[in-house]
This record gives C-alpha cells, sequence and structure tokens, in this order.
C-alpha cells in the first residue's frame, strides 16, 4: 500500500486492456448475431421443432429437482429420528 | 454433531450443486471440447453451419438450465449455512454433490439417450456401450453419494 508502481507494473493493465480488445473486436465482428444464417436457424428452433427439443431439454431438470425434494425429505426425517432417539 | 441436526438443507444443496456442475462437465467436455455430441445431433447432425448453429442455440439453453441449478445451490448452500439446526457436514455436502453429479448422469442418460434419443454419448460404432458406461459412471457417482451423504455418522463419546 502506498509503495510507488514502477514504469512496467503501470503499463500492465493498459497492456491487457489492448489485448482483451483486440480479441473482442474481430470477434464481435465474426459473431453475425443479425446475418441471413442466424435468420434460418432462429426459424428452425422457433418452428415445429421447438416444443419437442424443449422437452429433451428441460425434461432431465424437472426429474433432478423432484429427485432434490426427495433428498430434502429423506434427510430431514433423518434429522428427525436421530433427535427422537436422544 | 448434536441431536436434531438436519442434513437435509445441506444435502439438498449439494445435490443440486452437483446437478448443475456435472451438467457443466458434460456440456464444457462433450459438447465443446471433446465435440462428441451436441444436444440434438442425433435429430439434426451439425454437418453444415445451420446445423451446427441449432444445435450450439440448445447447448446454450442447456447450458442456462445447468447455470440455474448451480445458481439455486448455491442459494440453498447459503440458507442452509444460516439455518441454526442445519447439520453442517463437509461429508454431506460432498455426498450430496456426488448425488447430484450421478442422478444427473442417470437421469439425462435415460430420457435423453435412451428414450428421446436426442443425442448419444459417442456416436457412431459402440455408441450402445458408450450409453451404457454413461450410465454405469452416474450409478457409481450417485451410490457413493447416498454412502457418503445418509450414512449416519459416527458419534464419539466423550471420555470422564
Amino acid at each position: 500500500m502506498g509503495a510507488k508502481r514502477s514504469g512496467s507494473g503501470r503499463r500492465l493493465p493498459a497492456l491487457i486492456g489492448a489485448g482483451a480488445a483486440s480479441l473482442a473486436l474481430p470477434a464481435g465482428a465474426l459473431a453475425c448475431p443479425r446475418c441471413a444464417t442466424s435468420d434460418v436457424v432462429w426459424a428452425m428452433a422457433f418452428g415445429p421443432e421447438l416444443w419437442p427439443s424443449l422437452l429433451a431439454t428441460v425434461s432431465p431438470f424437472a426429474v433432478l429437482a423432484a429427485v432434490t425434494v426427495v433428498c430434502y425429505r429423506v434427510g430431514a426425517r433423518r434429522g428427525a429420528g436421530r433427535q427422537a432417539r436422544s | 454433531m448434536s441431536a436434531g441436526e438436519r442434513p437435509g438443507p445441506l444435502l439438498a444443496a449439494g445435490v443440486l450443486l452437483g446437478v448443475g456442475l456435472g451438467g457443466f462437465v458434460d456440456g464444457i467436455v462433450l459438447h465443446q471440447i471433446l465435440q462428441w455430441h451436441n444436444m440434438l445431433s442425433n435429430r439434426v447432425p451439425p454437418a453444415d453451419l445451420v446445423a451446427m448453429k441449432f444445435n450450439m442455440l440448445w447447448d446454450g439453453l442447456f447450458h442456462a438450465f445447468t447455470w440455474l441449478a448451480t445458481a439455486i445451490g448455491l442459494a440453498a448452500l447459503w440458507r442452509a449455512g444460516a439455518g441454526r439446526r442445519t447439520m453442517w457436514s463437509s461429508r454431506v455436502l460432498v455426498g450430496g454433490m456426488l448425488l447430484g453429479w450421478g442422478a444427473f448422469n442417470l437421469v439425462e442418460g435415460t430420457i435423453d439417450h435412451q428414450i428421446l434419443g436426442v443425442h448419444h454419448v459417442h456416436p457412431g460404432d459402440g455408441q450402445a456401450a458408450w450409453d451404457f458406461g454413461f450410465l454405469a459412471f452416474g450409478a457409481v457417482l450417485a451410490l457413493t453419494g447416498c454412502v457418503l451423504g445418509l450414512r449416519r455418522p459416527v458419534r464419539y463419546t466423550e471420555l470422564p
């Protein structure tokens, strides 16, 4: 704290910033958020295949939420059982 | 560990964190680094840019749900830590996380690989063996998690 930073120490954040910008700018240019390909992909995703695809993605997580609730209840019961025995 | 302490809140938080982190292992290692499969690669094989971007979109939604599971798990862990009657034990947390990761492999492997067939772990020759290996690995993780997380703690009696 309070120590003077050396010249190279001051330059480091600027160098990191310049490096990050040089990586981010071409990535932004190539990402193509509103090009013809993306429009086709979005049309495909929100077409008739939407609900089967959503089911495949979401249903495992719905089952896993139920598994978590069961684990909570089993854990709670074990705690209550221990209390009753002591 | 005193009487009346409940392992439930910490176990549930561990399970949610295990589901989220196990999902990230699947998504990052199998989808992105090894590129063995994508979310819907058996339905729309990623053979051109449009099909690849379509799979990328559904991979993103899958990652959004794993992120959500991790975030809810973190909130549950915070809440469990604030509870006075929560059993605070590394064994229960690690057991819950292993159980969550194993449950993720078992549930996702059964629904997406076996029932809906939207993708397979390693499509091509021997894909059934890879799918079975994924399920078996999940079963081992879940079993280890159950043993760790739900085992009765060793009780030490105080010496006079």
